[in-house]
């Protein structure tokens, strides 16, 4: 599909500026849009899938989700002494800064050197394992620092969890090996 | 406008349909989080229109036990779901419409509470506690906030799933000539398949802790249902507790309250009453659980030799203080003879640990409501 795709009639004449054209679109018929919307940028083939919400079904969830957000604010508010709003709001825009600006560029610049040092058919395997070694490691973290182990009670954290952290990721890695494999024998046929 | 280029160029792990496809299955995931929650905090802090059922005995042994495996199951997931749609941060220009900046915007309740209800679950979890809030009451209204931001993000992207996630999806998402995206395709499968592959390590690796029979795939739990004092995991111990003085005592009784007047039973008279055998689960709002062989007195003879008509609640009270020295027993589950005033577990005199020496243990209840080391019987 492309910018000459059928138009439903009465509609402005195609412009190049598929942004706005969108913008015009998106709330009148916005399943044949999207198929329409197919648009020719710089030459590649751009999916011009809207970022914008649409049509009612965001009115009515913007109205909804709204009172609910809006009921946890208050409710997190007038039990303050216990939710500690302030805090609570510097530890969300800490995760959030977390993610968007520590681990999410890590992982990012992690893809990009795997893909220049590897050869194609060790690709995926690498990242797919550093991905889940990664993953398995944060969630394992409390348990390596065994913070909650409480010296009277033998059953919080009662396990051996450097040992069993290793013995996942170790599992990991085999199954990653395994289908570097595969990959090679694919690649030299 | 480079960084425009580089976001319009969606590789397969970037592309909507991949976005669409974690998206649903977050969806699934965080409303079961969700709506679990929302049972168990019913549990504990019922309002007048709410009753705690006694039945099924081991309804809150799935709930919770759901409530924390899906939130798990959630972690890998979420990562990919942000990564899929990482390059949207840096688009440009941000905002296109009022629409869209309402819709960005409820973005960051959304991934904010999203990141931080699942590292302080895990860490809560874990026994540990570096919050300075009350861990319970932050997540629970926490959860409010970030589902409401999902609701408003699910009416926002609704109809873009619909048509990525439709029969002629794949084209519409992969945009390129039918040869090229069958290549995508190809990645995309593989990209959810990493993400499903995560989700699932570190749902078998800790679902043991309540399903018993997979304990020993539970390498990453943090609790086991057969370690502990006697056998079975225990929250808190009498140590820790400060109880082992007043549980220990010559002259501990259990007294009853509420009747003409209040009647007091020592451990001999206890221990001489008719006795009672329930298998109840005793289930952590942790996620673990564990089945145990329970033996005593029904709360409802107590009440009976104590002269305590029928159809009453009671409240409990332990020897320990602080936020757990007490809990509420509704008049169905006074009623229900599987609620005991418990002297034996798993065939043994009840341990100091496990309440000694007389805890409550009744169906579908909370582990934390199932108070030990009790001093006191207040009929409400």
């Amino acid at each position: 599909m492309s910018a000459t795709a059928p138009r439903p009639p009465g509609r402005r004449p195609a412009r190049h500026d598929s942004d706005a054209d969108a913008d015009a679109d998106i709330w009148t018929d916005a399943d044949a849009d999207i198929r329409a919307d197919v648009d020719l940028v710089d030459g590649a083939a751009r999916r011009a899938l809207p970022d914008e919400p649409l049509g009612r079904w965001f009115w009515l969830a913007l109205l909804v989700g709204g009172a609910i957000m809006a009921y946890g604010v208050v409710g997190a508010i007038g039990q303050q002494a216990d939710t500690q709003p302030p805090q609570l709001l510097r530890f969300a825009v800490g995760s959030l800064l977390a993610h968007d600006a520590v681990l999410a560029p890590l992982v990012t610049v992690a893809g990009i050197v795997a893909a220049r040092v590897l050869p194609t058919w060790l690709r995926g395997p690498v990242r797919g394992g550093l991905a889940l070694t990664g993953i398995v490691v944060l969630f394992s973290y409390p348990l390596l620092r065994a913070f909650g182990r409480h010296p009277l009670n033998d059953s919080t954290l009662p396990q051996d969890y450097p040992r069993n952290v290793a013995v996942v990721v170790a599992l990991i890695w085999i199954g990653a090996a395994s289908m570097a494999v595969v990959r090679w024998r694919e690649a030299r046929r | 406008m480079k960084v425009t280029a580089w976001a319009d160029r969606r590789s397969a792990p970037h592309d909507p349909r991949t976005a669409a496809f974690l998206g649903v299955a977050l969806g699934v995931a965080f409303s079961t989080c969700f709506l679990t929650g929302l049972y168990s905090h019913l549990a504990q802090h019922p309002p007048d229109w709410f009753t705690l059922p006694a039945r099924p005995a081991g309804l809150y042994r799935v709930t919770q036990g759901l409530h924390v495996i899906s939130g798990i199951a959630a972690i890998p997931l979420l990562l990919a779901k942000l990564w899929a749609v990482f390059p949207h941060l840096v688009r440009w220009p941000p905002v296109r419409s009022i629409p869209h900046a309402i819709e960005r915007l409820s973005l960051i309740p959304l991934v904010a509470g999203a990141v931080l209800q699942l590292w302080t679950g895990v860490a809560n979890i874990d026994l540990w506690y570096p919050l300075p809030w009350f861990f319970p009451a932050g997540h629970y209204w926490l959860a409010w906030i970030t589902i409401g931001a999902l609701v408003v993000h699910v009416g926002a992207k609704l109809t873009t799933t619909r048509a990525v996630l439709g029969r002629d999806g794949t084209a519409i998402a992969d945009g390129h000539e039918p040869a090229t995206a069958g290549v995508d395709a190809l990645a995309r499968r593989r990209f959810l398949v990493w993400a499903g592959t995560a989700s699932g390590v570190l749902t078998v690796a800790t679902v043991g802790q309540t399903i018993a029979p997979l304990r020993n795939l539970a390498l990453l739990a943090p609790r086991r249902p057969d370690t502990g004092t006697d056998g079975f995991p225990v929250n808190g111990a009498a140590e820790e507790a400060h109880v082992v003085d007043g549980a220990t005592a010559p002259d501990w009784h259990l007294e009853v309250v509420g009747a003409a007047a209040p009647v007091r039973f020592t451990l001999a008279q206890l221990a001489a009453m008719p006795q009672r055998e329930a298998d109840l689960p005793i289930a952590c709002v942790e996620g673990w659980s564990a089945q145990v062989r329970w033996r005593g007195v029904p709360l409802r003879s107590l009440l009976d030799a104590a002269g305590v008509g029928p159809d009453v609640s009671v409240t409990v009270h332990s020897i320990e203080t602080g936020l757990y020295a007490q809990s509420d027993v509704n008049a169905v589950q006074v009623a229900d003879l599987d609620t005991l005033l418990a002297l034996e577990a798993n065939g043994a005199p009840l341990s100091l640990d496990h309440g000694y020496p007389v805890r409550l243990i009744g169906p579908n209840r909370p582990g934390v409501l199932q108070t030990k080391w009790l001093r006191q019987v207040v009929v409400t």
